[in-house]
This record gives C-alpha cells, sequence and structure tokens, in this order.
C-alpha cells in the first residue's frame, strides 16, 4: 500500500513539474481536477438516485394503474363481455405510456386485447401476485383480478368475525412502454452532464480566478525574480501582510538597494566614459577651436545640461574669448562671444581659481539668476582652466536639472583635461607653424640646388660654343645632360608634397622626354616602353638610380639604332616580389645592334659605362647582368638605400 | 346435569315452570332416567358447525342452552366424509347443521335422520325429505309491508335476483309493488342495477352471494347516493355503509326458534311436515344520513323502535 502511494506521488510530482510550473498552474489542476472529479461523482451519483427515483415512481406508477385496472377489470371479467372488456382496456390505454392491455380467463385464455401486445399468449406465472417482465420496450405486467365475495352467508349479515372471500376472475396483462422511460433518462442523462458540464466550467472559472487572485503576488514576485535574471530589478505592490507580502517588500528592498547601486555604477560609468571621451577628443588632431566645440557637443549630450560654454583667455587683452559653445546657444549665435574683465561671478571665478558650482543659481549675480530663471536653469558649474597657475581659460556649464556630486566631480577632472587639451593645443599650432617654416625653407634649399645646377647646365651648354672638337663637346653634353638628371632629381622633391620621395614614374617620364629632345629621337623611330610603378625613392637611392637610367638611356639612344634604324627601348622598373620590399630590379633594354661580344663592361673606358658599374656596384651595393642576345639588356638588381644621419 | 337442563328451563321455558309443575317434574325424571340409561359418549344431537366462527359459536350455545338432551358438535371438516357413521356411533337422532358447508354435508345423510339447519340466507335447494330449518334471508314480503307502512313514498321498489333463485327469495305472491331485475352475476347485478334509473323509488338488496360482490355493492351505493334511490336491506352491515334500512333476523329468537324447532322434530322423530321458515323476528337498523341523502323522511317512531339509528 505505501509502495502504491509512493508511486502514485511521484507519477503526480513528476506530471505537475514537468508540465505545470507555476504554483497557479499547479493549483489550478488539483482544485479542476477535484471539481471535475466532484462534479462527475456527484452526477453519477445523481443520476442513480434519480434513476432510482425514476423508477420509483415508476413503480408507484405501475402499482397505482395495476390497482385500477385490477379494480376496473373485476366486471369485465366477471361479464365476459367482449364489449365491456374493450370499454375498459380503452379506458386502461388512455392512462400514459401503457402500450397494451389484454384480458385472460382464469386459464390465461385470451378474452380481449388492444394495443400492440408482443405476443397474445401469457408467459407469466399464474401467481395471486402481480408479475412483471422487464422487456426491451416495455415492462410486461399481469396481475390476478379478484372478486370479493361474503366468506359465509352469516357474512352478509353479521360484520364482526367475518371473513370475506377473495375470488379470482381471470387475468389483466398491462404493458408499458419504456419509450417515455428513456426519453426521460436521456433527458436525465443529457441534463446532469449538462449540469455537470456547467459546475465544472463555472467552478474552473472561480477557481482560475480565485487562484489568480491568490498566486497574483507570488507570479509578480516570480516575474521580478525572472527579471533580476535578466539585469533588471523591479518592484512588486505589496497587497498583504502575510509571508508573501513580507517577502515582496524584502524583495522591494532589495531591488531598490540594488537599482541605487546600479545606477551609482551607470553613472559613474557614464561619468568615466565621459571624462574619458573628452580626453580622447583632447588628444585628436585638428584645430583647437573644433576640438573644444566637440567637447562642449559631448558636455550637453552626455551630461545633459542645458548650455555649456568653453572661453580662452586672451592674456594680452585680458579678455576671454568665446571658442566653443553648445546647448541653447551655439557659437554662431551666442549673444556673447568676448568677455572683458567686470563684476562678475565669472570672473570672480577666473581670477580667484577656484571653481563654483552648486545645485542652486544663488550663487550667481541678480543678472544672471534673472537669465537662469528666465531658461529655466537651477544648476551651474564654472571651472577655470588652468595650467600651474596659469589662466587658459573657463569652462562654464547651466542646466535644468540637479547635478550629483560625482557629476561636478567629473566635471572638475574635465575641466583639467580641457585646460591640458588647450595648452597642448596651442604647442602643437607651435610646432606645426615651425614645421611649416622648416618645409618652406628645405623647397627653397632644392629649389636653388636644382637653380644651381641649371646654372652649371647652362654654363655648359655656354661653354659647348666655343669647342670645335666634337668629342669634347659630347662629352659636354654627357656632363650637361648627367647634371640635368640629378637637377630634375631636386626639381621633383620641391615639388613633391612631402619632400623626402620621388615618384619614379614621374622622374623617368620627364628624363626620357628631356633625352629624347637633346638627341633629336623621335619616338616614331625609336619608341620607349615604360613599365615603372608607383615606386618612390629617398634622394640617396634617386639620383644614383637617375644617373643610371640616364647613362643606359642615353647609351641606346646614341649606340643601339645608328644610321636611323627604328627600334625599340625598353625601361622597366620593379619591385622584386620574393626578395622582399626594399629589392628592386632595374632592366634598360632595346633591340638595337647590341654590344660587341668581345666588350667587357669592367675593363672598359668610356665615362658612361664605368659610371654605370660604379653607380650599381658601389653606389647601390647592386649588381649588374648584361644581355646581348637579341639587342642590349642591362638588369640591375639592387636595394633600395636608407637615409643616413649625416648630422 | 339436571340443574342445569332445569335452569335452562326455567330460562327458556318460564311457561312451563309457571303453569305445570307436575308435568315438569316428571320430563326432569324422564329425562334423568333417559340420561342414566343412555351411554357416557352418546348425544341426541349431533350439531356441525364450524365453532371458530362467532356467530356459530354463540347460536351453538344458545341452541345448547335450549336444548334439554344431550348434544354434540362436530367441525364441518370433522365429519366431511364419516358423517353418517358419526351419527350412528353417536346415536344422535337429529343433526342440526349451522351454516352452508355443515347444510351441504348433511345433505349426504340418508333421510331417515333428520336434519335441522340454520345459518344459511335462503332454504337448500334439495329433494331431500326430512330436513327443516331457519334461514337467515328476510322475507321480500316482510321488507314490503314495513315500506308500506313506514315509507309511503317508496312506491316502486326494485329487486335483483337471480332467476334461478327468484321463485325461492322473492316468490310471486311477495312481488307487489317490487319490479324485478335478472342478473346471475355482479356485473349484470350492477348493469341492472345502472338500468333501475327513473323506474324505482328504492333498490332492495337480497341476500344473494352470488350477485354482491364488494365492487357490485359499491356501485349499487354509489348509484344509490347519485339517484338519490336509498339502498334497502340487507342487514346492519349494510345499513351501516350506507343503506336506508334493514330487517335483519335476531339472533336470540332464532336460537330459540331453532331449539324449538330441535325439540320438536325430536318429540316427532322426524323433520318431515315441519316447514322451513325465515326468521319470526326482525332487528331494525337505520341510517338517518342515508334518508337525508336521498331525500326520506324517516318517522320518528322508526328511531323509536330502531335497534339502533346510524350514523
Amino acid at each position: 500500500m505505501e509502495f502504491l502511494a509512493n508511486g502514485i506521488n511521484k507519477i503526480f510530482n513528476g506530471i505537475l513539474s514537468r508540465y505545470f510550473s507555476t504554483m497557479r498552474q499547479k493549483i489550478l489542476l488539483v482544485a479542476v481536477s477535484g471539481v471535475v472529479l466532484a462534479s462527475i461523482v456527484y452526477t453519477l451519483e445523481s443520476l442513480r438516485s434519480e434513476h432510482e427515483i425514476m423508477n420509483q415512481e415508476i413503480n408507484k406508477k405501475v402499482e397505482v394503474v395495476i390497482k385500477l385496472a385490477t379494480n376496473l377489470g373485476e366486471l369485465p371479467l366477471l361479464s365476459k363481455n367482449p364489449e365491456v372488456m374493450k370499454k375498459t382496456l380503452a379506458s386502461l390505454m388512455n392512462v400514459a405510456d401503457v402500450s397494451y392491455a389484454a384480458f385472460y380467463d382464469y386459464d390465461m385464455d385470451l378474452l380481449e386485447k388492444t394495443g400492440d401486445t408482443p405476443r397474445p399468449v401469457c408467459d407469466h406465472p399464474r401467481s395471486l401476485e402481480t408479475s412483471f417482465m422487464d422487456g426491451e420496450d416495455h415492462i410486461d405486467l399481469c396481475a390476478p383480478v379478484f372478486t370479493v365475495r361474503a366468506g359465509e352467508d352469516i357474512d352478509m349479515f353479521r360484520e364482526d368475525d367475518t371473513k370475506e372471500k377473495r375470488e379470482q376472475v381471470g387475468w389483466i396483462r398491462i404493458g408499458f412502454s419504456k419509450a417515455s422511460l428513456k426519453k426521460a433518462q436521456h433527458s436525465l442523462i443529457f441534463r446532469g452532464i449538462l449540469i455537470a458540464v456547467i459546475f465544472t466550467l463555472v467552478s474552473g472559472l472561480l477557481i482560475y480566478k480565485l487562484t489568480a487572485a491568490a498566486t497574483k503576488p507570488l507570479t509578480l514576485l516570480s516575474g521580478a525574480v525572472k527579471s533580476v535574471r535578466n539585469g533588471k530589478y523591479p518592484e512588486v505592490s505589496v497587497s498583504s501582510g502575510d509571508e508573501v507580502g513580507i517577502l515582496t517588500s524584502e524583495f522591494n528592498r532589495m531591488s531598490r538597494a540594488i537599482n541605487e547601486r546600479e545606477d551609482m555604477l551607470i553613472t559613474r560609468a557614464k561619468l568615466s566614459a565621459f571624462v574619458s571621451d573628452i580626453g580622447f577628443v583632447l588628444t585628436e588632431g585638428g584645430p583647437l577651436q573644433a576640438t573644444l566645440q566637440h567637447c562642449t557637443d559631448i558636455i550637453v549630450t552626455q551630461i545633459d545640461t542645458a548650455l555649456a560654454r568653453i572661453w580662452t583667455f586672451n592674456k594680452e587683452e585680458n579678455a576671454f574669448e568665446l571658442m566653443a559653445s553648445s546647448g541653447i546657444y551655439g557659437l554662431a549665435d551666442s549673444p556673447v562671444s568676448r568677455l572683458s574683465a567686470g563684476d562678475s561671478t565669472f570672473w570672480t571665478v577666473a581670477q580667484k581659481l577656484q571653481p563654483q558650482f552648486g545645485n542652486s543659481i544663488e550663487g550667481l549675480n541678480a543678472g544672471e539668476r534673472e537669465w537662469a530663471r528666465d531658461k529655466g536653469i537651477v544648476s551651474f558649474a564654472l571651472y577655470p582652466l588652468a595650467i600651474e597657475s596659469r589662466l587658459v581659460g573657463m569652462l562654464e556649464i547651466f542646466s535644468g536639472k540637479q547635478f550629483l556630486e560625482e557629476t561636478f566631480n567629473s566635471l572638475d577632472t574635465v575641466s583639467d583635461e580641457i585646460a591640458i587639451g588647450i595648452q597642448r593645443k596651442l604647442a602643437e599650432q607651435h610646432i606645426e607653424a615651425s614645421l611649416v617654416e622648416k618645409e618652406v625653407l628645405l623647397r627653397e634649399i632644392h629649389h636653388r640646388v636644382k637653380n644651381n645646377m641649371q646654372v652649371i647646365s647652362s654654363l655648359l651648354n655656354f661653354q659647348t660654343r666655343y669647342v670645335n672638337d666634337k668629342q669634347f663637346i659630347g662629352i659636354l653634353n654627357e656632363s650637361q645632360n648627367r647634371i640635368k638628371s640629378m637637377s630634375l632629381i631636386h626639381e621633383k622633391l620641391y615639388r613633391s608634397s612631402d619632400l623626402s620621395n620621388i615618384d619614379f614614374n614621374d622622374y623617368i617620364n620627364s628624363l626620357a622626354s628631356d633625352l629624347f629632345k637633346f638627341y633629336g629621337v623621335d619616338s616614331s623611330r625609336i619608341a620607349l616602353n615604360l613599365d615603372i610603378g608607383k615606386i618612390a625613392f629617398e634622394i640617396d637611392t634617386a639620383i644614383p638610380c637617375g644617373l643610371l637610367v640616364n647613362e643606359l638611356l642615353t647609351n641606346s639612344l646614341k649606340h643601339a639604332f645608328p644610321d636611323g634604324r627604328k627600334g625599340e627601348i625598353d625601361i622597366t622598373l620593379r619591385k622584386k616580389e620574393p626578395d622582399g620590399a626594399d629589392n628592386y630590379e632595374l632592366i634598360i633594354s632595346d633591340n638595337g645592334v647590341g654590344i660587341p661580344e668581345d666588350f667587357d663592361i669592367s675593363k672598359t673606358r668610356s665615362l658612361g659605362l664605368q659610371l654605370i658599374h660604379t653607380l650599381t656596384e658601389h653606389q647601390l651595393q647592386g649588381r649588374l647582368d648584361l644581355d646581348r642576345t637579341n639587342g642590349t639588356r642591362f638588369h640591375i638588381s639592387f636595394r633600395a638605400l636608407r637615409y643616413k644621419k649625416r648630422i | 346435569m339436571l340443574s342445569y337442563v332445569i335452569r335452562i328451563l326455567l330460562r327458556h321455558e318460564g311457561i312451563v315452570l309457571r303453569h305445570n309443575y307436575k308435568y315438569f317434574f316428571l320430563s326432569t325424571v324422564l329425562i334423568a332416567v333417559s340420561l342414566y340409561a343412555c351411554p357416557a359418549e352418546s348425544a341426541e344431537v349431533l350439531i356441525i358447525g364450524d365453532s371458530q366462527l362467532k356467530p356459530v359459536s354463540e347460536l351453538i350455545a344458545g341452541i345448547e342452552d335450549a336444548l334439554s338432551v344431550t348434544s354434540t358438535v362436530k367441525a364441518p371438516a370433522d365429519v366431511k366424509d364419516n358423517l353418517e357413521s358419526i351419527v350412528y356411533r353417536e346415536g344422535a337422532k337429529a343433526v342440526v347443521a349451522l351454516g352452508q358447508d355443515a347444510v351441504n354435508i348433511s345433505l349426504s345423510l340418508p333421510e331417515s335422520i333428520p336434519v335441522i339447519y340454520a345459518l344459511i340466507i335462503n332454504p337448500p335447494d334439495t329433494a331431500r325429505g326430512n330436513i327443516t330449518g331457519v334461514y337467515m334471508a328476510t322475507p321480500v314480503s316482510e321488507y314490503m309491508s314495513f315500506i308500506n307502512k313506514y315509507f309511503p313514498d317508496i312506491k316502486r321498489v326494485g329487486i335483483v335476483c337471480d332467476p334461478v333463485t327468484r321463485s325461492v327469495i322473492c316468490p310471486a305472491e311477495h312481488r307487489a309493488n317490487a319490479k324485478l331485475y335478472d342478473a346471475t352475476n355482479p356485473y349484470e347485478f350492477i348493469s341492472a342495477v345502472s338500468g333501475m334509473r327513473g323506474d324505482v323509488d328504492a333498490l332492495l338488496l337480497l341476500p344473494e352471494k352470488n350477485l354482491l360482490s364488494q365492487t357490485a355493492i359499491e356501485k349499487a351505493f354509489i348509484f344509490s347516493f347519485r339517484e338519490k334511490i336509498p339502498v334497502i336491506g340487507i342487514s346492519e352491515k349494510y345499513v351501516k355503509t350506507g343503506s336506508l334500512f334493514s330487517l335483519g333476523f335476531n339472533p336470540e329468537h332464532m336460537e330459540r326458534q331453532i331449539g324449538n324447532l330441535i325439540i320438536k322434530v325430536l318429540n316427532r322423530g322426524s323433520a318431515s311436515g315441519i316447514p322451513q321458515s325465515p326468521p319470526e323476528r326482525f332487528t331494525l337498523y337505520i341510517n338517518r344520513k342515508t334518508a337525508e341523502a336521498t331525500g326520506i323522511r324517516v318517522p320518528p317512531e322508526l328511531i323509536n323502535i330502531a335497534e339502533r339509528v346510524y350514523p
């Protein structure tokens, strides 16, 4: 028995836990189950009782009808008159639910019948009591009919101690239809079920409402606890003073404390982020005014102030100039953009270098208070922006809300940051101005070097007019071109944006164009094919590399295509990817007549080729390869040189 | 025994004691001698009757008191099959049959044995001789003369009777002012009663067992009150339940009447020639409410002479 009880408990608890998670659902399940069970039991019991009552009523009715029938049947059976019997049977048929009736004589031979008698032969036992057979559609009853006579002759004269003689005169058989009984039973069942269903529904609804009302505090508390899991700490209304109410009150107290701490942490985090953002803005590049405007924007946005302004102090003019303003006034529409010395809270703070702030406007002078009231201002903060007691500006804040102490502290920190930021920005402006000045000077130097080289080149050109020896003229011209190639380097440098790198594509284009012009070569006769990537060299690499291009291109123009031969010159400069970022290869080739096989570049006395050898191996510390299979092809591998400090 | 006989004689035959002391003395002596000569178990009169029934036991007591001879009482069931041998064994000179069963059994006796009956309604329908007795049915003539005398407004009296017994119960000479209806069973009785509507002023019930079932009687009373036609007869029992009046036999007088009859038979040694007779005296019972309900005026003197007035 105990095992069975435990099993039922386990199953019940298992179902409850598995499918009904809340207390309300469990209570509802148990209560509604109980109501349904009670309703079923009550309905079945009611049906049984009413069925029993109905049977009793039917039995009473049958008894009455049988009694009536036996009384009415006495005379017809005594008379044996068919008409009388028919009349009597007809009267019995008028009784509700009587479907047939018949008279039988003492020997149970049928005398008369009416209605739909199932079997004319009466199967009932010959009993002195009423017998009945319960059929499918009828209750078949058969009752003996008696007549009462005086038992003794003397009985007709004497009343006392008489013996009346009951003499059976026949039988009467009556069939009661079950149709109305079945109809009544069906109606009874339907009504019972309907009442049970209505009762169950109404009870279920009431239980639901009661359960909902009873478990509402628990449900609210449960929902609040779930919210805690999601990081929210709501408060639940306390509707009673019971244990649940006490628990709810304690929960509310806990939620309040956590919320306050969380709000504090959030505020601190916001203020920390605010200070950090201001600091980040101040360390960014850009003009001072834009930076300070960004700062006031952040102050208005993150501290939720009505007006934030930053003034810089002009010591020479003893005046503050408005550098940034956000909130109700922008920088452009600010009614005041310059503050000279005067009698105001602002100047008092500036002179004392002591911040003034508060969640009240009482600290302001009368005019300022009127303005503050007009704008709905309830708190203000004025911070002097100073570096080591040197005033650089003022931070001015007005708000329509009360400030926390932490906010004032953060604004104090921010004011220091802004002061430092202003100081740094001013220093940066100074450095930038100095850099510009130096850049201008450097460009001027490169320009002057280029001009000097141009002068030298012009002098050499001028010298050629006084020389008749063509070889000497050629030497001068080559020197002139070498100077031009170096001059072109300086020109490209002072024209470049950063003064340190020369765009070599642009440089070789210019150089090649100049050489083609100098040697009067038509590009339709000798085509120049350049394949130069986006490569820039510093001046230490650019000058030897430029001289190499100058020498090799000059060599091709002068010697590769004699007698007006046509051809092509290819110049390729590219990075050698497998070898690394700083390794390059310069390939200058032509499909001209080529260099004789017995020509040794390392032993030649040609200045140009010696220069090529020297520049490659000594200046660029590269390698020179010569390919003579199809014209001439110089392949120079080198590493870009790093700038070396010379001072 | 002697004193017992004397006491009876003193009670019932006061005339004898008062007028003929000698005759009384001789008779006493003769009886004493005869009693002494008889065997101890013998009885001159054998009474057959169910002494369990009160009317029977009362009548037996009355008869025994009235008789100066020995008698013995037997139940009908005890003598049903051997009545004759019992009669001879007892040496009975006469058989007194009380009630229908007893009469039926007694009719089987040889005619040599006289039979005196009582407590049956009408004279038995038998061809057997040597039989006499007192039946209980009040003659129709008694009722008719009583009605004529005291209820002159009742001109026509309806009577329902079995055609078989009509001549016995209601002989033709008694049918003046009477209208007869035939019926053989209670249903026909009721039908006959229903058919009396407007034809009669009163319904006289005759003690016909075959006709008067309980239902038939109830129907008759319903008809009576509905049609304001009073039912008359049969006995106090019927008056009590709605009959206007009845003339029933007087039990005490009937005891004497039967006692005398027995003595007469014993004296003559036979019942032949002694007529069967109705009761000689009657007792009047009246129901005043029925009279009121049916609109019948009851003469005041009847109230005085009535044995009992209901309610």
